[in-house]
């Protein structure tokens, strides 16, 4: 029984904890101008996510090696910082989103100024990791992510024409006012937001916080495996939420006020709230864990102490760090600039810096020497590689289409 | 010689991107482009206060969510406006379209303030109805104007 | 394989299997990454004798030799951060102490960001909850 309710926990939290303020945003930006024409780029990132973070966790949980310590090691100092830099960077830009994230939700729940909740955003994110247990923040923030569900429901609820639904679906493809090299642009940028790099960090880092033994691995895989695709079915269900109520309107999305106003269309107020509370659950609970994963990624590198199953004085450069990255999240924030724009060039660039951390997971997972005689399989090399190609594919094109759409515009 | 033809190449695919890059830009602020985006951004904003208002009156939303979403459109239209404001033009009828499109936008900002008010107290959020759905309608004119531009331009 | 300078026992290669790796004190805490080594036996750019002996390993170097491996040159020798190589334990896929690393020079940022910033900021001390 208790085993039981522990993967279902997990398997709740994997749901809750697969949508941050990326996907929110990219998914009803994508549905408000394409319908579900690039539903298949969720597809593709759950799968993706699914085989990343497994592998991650494996990794950890044989090795009882974090994915930085091992970049390090297999990079060396000279291509590991800079494989550092890039990541901590693109992962400090995802702090800033998601704390921006947790703003705008609130602004949507008293329509106060976001600037002014922004100190507030950061302080509370702050305080849960200096005092919280780990699986504490983990169980409550997915726990209440849940209730993004309501999206499906208000799927349901408006009773859309499946039919065309299922067309857009089937047939991916621009509609005629839009341009290829859009549709494309933001096929990467959904498939950025479904696969951010920090995930994997805080995965693997997480399985060494929990002290996980290759006895836990059935448990990670079930809530992986099944975890990441249901919240792949939630992202989907945002951005038919905007392909039903928002696109015949022309409406093509700028803020998180436009995300919600189909669920209050569908369910009202009841509705509504449900809404709100689930983004400020996983915005909230998504800058958790690009804080720790930003004092992970440093910590490992340099070797310091680190881990939220330490008290603070015995990780003191791990906490320091993160501090400072909150700090910085919030004076980007303070300048004034739009939340919602960060997040979209968050996920771009976190699809450009995509590369660096899952080819090193990849060779690792190969590698006897850390893995025994659980490297990985057939099967299971032959899916990773497709990634790798569809990944630096990927990472490539982003830049040229970054500049040649305008972003998008 | 040799070395400075090699100079002169090397120098010109430095350039290249560059010049890619120059071309998208100016691409991108041609008056007709940033026409199109702005009558885009307008027609969004509008659309997004009208079902907000809507849905305000029906009693399905919270009001501190309609006040952001009101706030959110006017930033919307406001920036619409000023890059409309900010772009030169060439033909008379790209001058005539100009003044038009910052007329409707305006239209827009006002359906809105009108809105925000009545949300604090002032006015009746009736009333903010028929002034958004003006701007929708005269937005929706400049869209067919655009595109008819477009098509006589090809 | 009659090679008389072979030792005993497993060979490591210092590249692969001792720089950048994590060092753990007997404890199981993270102290640094190996960021270079110190060998003896050899000074840098001389030439090495035929016959003479082979060089050991006298200590893990931290601090600045990060910055050194990276960007070139060498750290003034009173800068050196060590860890003589007698307090190694074991050498696996880390690298562990037989001692507790708090009292090594090579944590004195952590034990300085500890007593002066982190210690001080309420619930510094205690366990999470």
């Amino acid at each position: 029984m208790r085993r039981i309710f522990a993967v279902a926990l997990g398997i709740l939290t994997a749901i809750g904890g697969f949508v941050d303020i990326g996907d929110l945003v990219t998914n009803a930006i994508v549905g408000s101008r394409f319908g579900l024409g690039l539903a298949w780029v969720v597809l593709v990132g759950v799968v993706g996510i699914c085989v990343y973070a497994q592998m991650s966790g494996r990794v950890a949980a044989v090795s009882g090696r974090a994915t930085f310590e091992i970049i390090r090691e297999r990079l060396g100092p000279r291509a590991g910082l800079a494989n550092l830099g890039a990541s901590f960077l693109i992962n400090l830009l995802t702090v800033t989103a998601e704390i921006g994230g947790v703003a705008l939700s609130l602004q949507l729940a008293t329509s106060v100024d976001p600037l002014l909740w922004v100190p507030v955003a950061a302080f509370g994110v702050w305080i849960v990791i200096w005092r919280a247990r780990f699986k504490l923040l983990e169980n409550v923030t997915g726990l209440l992510g849940l209730t993004l569900i309501v999206f499906a429901v208000a799927l349901f609820m408006l009773s859309p024409d499946w039919g065309s639904l299922a067309g857009q679906a089937l047939q991916p493809g621009p509609p005629a006012d839009e341009q290829m090299s859009t549709y494309w642009f933001y096929a990467i940028a959904l498939f950025g937001a479904a696969m951010t790099p920090y995930e994997v960090f805080f995965f693997s880092s997480g399985a060494i916080e929990e002290k996980w033994t290759e006895k836990d691995l059935a448990t990670s895989r079930a809530n992986v495996l099944v975890g990441f695709p249901l919240g792949g079915v939630l992202s989907i269900a945002i951005a038919g939420c905007a392909a039903v109520v928002l696109l015949p309107a022309s409406i093509d999305v700028t803020s998180l006020s436009q995300v919600v106003l189909p669920v209050a269309e569908a369910g009202g107020k009841l509705a509504l709230s449900f809404a709100i509370v689930g983004i400020l659950a996983a915005t909230f609970g998504a800058a958790l864990e690009t804080t720790l994963s930003s004092g992970y990624t440093l910590a490992q590198y340099f070797g310091w102490s680190w881990g939220k199953f330490r008290r603070p004085a015995k990780a003191a450069r791990f906490h320091l760090a993160m501090i400072i990255c909150i700090f910085v999240a919030m004076a980007i924030l303070a300048t004034g600039v739009d939340p919602i724009l960060v997040t979209e060039y968050s996920v771009v660039f976190s699809a450009v810096a995509l590369p660096l951390t899952y080819l090193p997971i990849l060779i690792i997972a190969n590698d006897r020497e850390y893995m025994g005689d659980k490297v990985n399989g057939r099967a299971m090399n032959l899916i990773g590689s497709v990634y790798l190609v569809v990944i630096l594919v990927a990472a490539i094109a982003a830049i040229p289409l970054l500049i040649v759409t305008g972003a998008g515009s | 010689m040799p070395e400075s033809r090699r100079g002169r190449s090397k120098r010109a695919q430095a350039l290249a991107p560059l010049l890619a890059l120059t071309i998208v830009l100016s691409g991108c602020s041609s008056p007709a482009s940033t026409f199109d985006q702005a009558i885009g951004q307008g027609v969004a904003a509008v659309e997004t206060a009208r079902i907000a208002v809507d849905q305000q009156l029906d009693d399905r939303i919270f009001p501190t969510t309609t006040i952001t979403a009101l706030g959110d459109a006017r930033r919307e239209l406001v920036d619409a406006s000023t890059s409309v404001s900010e772009t030169d033009t060439s033909t008379e009828s790209d001058a005539a379209l100009r003044t038009d499109l910052l007329e409707a936008l305006a239209l827009g900002v006002t359906g809105v303030n009108r809105a925000r008010d009545a949300m604090g107290g002032t006015g009746s959020l009736e009333d903010a109805v028929p002034a958004l759905e003006r701007a929708s309608d005269a937005l929706e004119a400049l869209e067919e104007r655009a595109t008819e531009a477009e098509g006589a331009r090809r | 394989m009659n090679d008389p300078h072979r030792p005993a026992g497993r060979v490591l290669d210092a590249h692969l299997h001792i720089l950048d790796r994590q060092v753990l004190d007997r404890d199981g805490v993270p102290v640094t990454t190996v960021d270079d080594l110190e060998l003896d036996g050899i000074e840098p750019g001389a030439p090495i004798e035929p016959d003479a002996p082979p060089p050991t390993v006298a200590a893990i170097l931290t601090g600045p030799d990060l910055a050194t491996r990276i960007f070139g040159g060498r750290p003034p020798e009173s800068r050196h951060i060590r860890i003589p190589w007698k307090l190694v334990s074991e050498v696996g896929t880390t690298i562990r102490l037989g001692i507790t690393g708090y009292i090594l020079d090579a944590t004195w940022t952590e034990r300085w960001v500890s007593e002066h910033i982190i210690a001080r900021i309420p619930g510094g001390r205690h366990d999470p909850e």
